[in-house]
């Protein structure tokens, strides 16, 4: 009898080593590859709100990325051109979502990024409508929705990328051409 | 016991062979297709800002794909840049094919029927599954009474309302 228990026992902590082996060998390869070909910081900034611009931010602020401890809703850069080359700092960027009365503003910081935490916006509804305000300027509407995408670079890639698949960078009205 | 065992084996292989019917080669499906002018003109300007962004249909892995000046571009334009032109007929096209080549036969009985039949993923993707939608990835974005989806109904019942998808257009 003690012989049959510690068998059961032995078979049980192997199957939960097992099942624990293999929770934790689960990821996403698909988004394991798209953050692998962002390549590592560039310019020698550190992480942090500056870093990055202009890539998609949620593909690490989210579950699963490795920036998952800060957890983005949305997040995106801003440029002075459509070369997409230097940061627009301090445009407003306004976000309404399909639930109405839920309104977000965010101004970009010195590299032009933005960035929505997800605890400062938990119960956004898709799809969301989008502008832009430069300080003492026009605000510019985006002339289609935002459907399921948190990183606004992920249409709104740097030039480089296919562009049939990009829209282009963001660019502020009235930071030259 | 082996005798028992072979027999039901047989009995198997006889209901899997009786399973399988024969396809007639000659049959031909008779469907009908709602307006392709009609499409272009007024559906198609309402889907690419309602349904073709690229964070949506407007990419190339996604069933229902939807070319656009605002989101998927057939092609780049001079020099490798962003094409910005409009719309282009060729992706007008494209999308015509893409919408009525997700359920061919669904989209003819609804033309036929006048839009009697409606239940087919077209018109129950886009809405919530409390409105009598189905689940869809990007969540409910119509509702039974916008004017897009009477957009949408109304192509397919054969009276597009061009004023319904200019209105559901409008973002």
């Amino acid at each position: 009898m003690g012989m049959q228990h510690r068998t059961i026992r032995i078979v049980t902590a192997l199957c939960v080593g097992l099942l624990a082996a293999f929770a934790t060998s689960c990821t996403d390869p698909v988004k394991d590859r798209a953050i692998e070909r962002l390549g590592p910081e560039q310019g020698g900034v550190s992480e942090g709100p500056e870093h990055r611009p202009g890539q998609p931010c949620v593909l690490c602020h989210s579950d699963g990325g490795p920036a998952s401890n800060h957890k983005f809703a949305l997040a995106g850069t801003i440029f002075e051109t459509a070369k997409g080359d230097k940061g627009a700092a301090n445009v407003g960027v306004y976000f309404i979502d399909s639930a109405g009365d839920d309104r977000h503003i965010v101004f970009t910081n010195g590299v032009g990024n933005f960035y929505v935490p997800e605890s400062d916006w938990p119960e956004l509804t898709f799809p969301l409508k989008t502008a832009i305000k430069r300080e003492g300027g026009v605000p510019v509407s985006m002339q289609s929705t935002i459907n399921r995408e948190g990183s606004c670079n992920f249409c709104h890639q740097l030039p480089g990328g296919d562009p049939r698949e990009s829209i282009g960078p963001i660019f502020a009205p009235g930071g030259g051409t | 016991m082996r005798a028992a065992l072979a027999v039901w084996f047989l009995a198997c292989l006889l209901l899997v062979g009786s399973a399988c019917s024969s396809i007639d080669a000659n049959h031909v499906s008779q469907i009908a297709f709602p307006n392709r002018d009609e499409f272009k003109t007024a559906v198609s300007p309402f889907m690419e800002k309602r349904c073709g962004a690229l964070d949506c249909h407007g990419q190339i892995g996604r069933p229902l794909r939807l070319y656009s000046q605002f989101g998927l571009r057939m092609k780049a334009g001079p020099n490798g840049t962003r094409d910005t032109s409009p719309t282009t007929d060729a992706e007008l096209t494209e999308n015509y094919f893409a919408v009525i080549g997700i359920e061919p036969e669904d989209i003819s009985d609804s033309l036929l029927s006048q839009g009697a039949y409606n239940d087919f993923l077209l018109l129950k993707k886009p809405l919530s599954i409390e409105g009598g939608g189905v689940r869809h990835k990007g969540g409910p974005v119509l509702r039974g009474g916008d004017t897009g989806f009477d957009c949408l109904y109304s192509w397919i019942s054969g009276k597009v309302n061009a004023a319904n998808c200019a209105d559901g257009a409008k973002l």
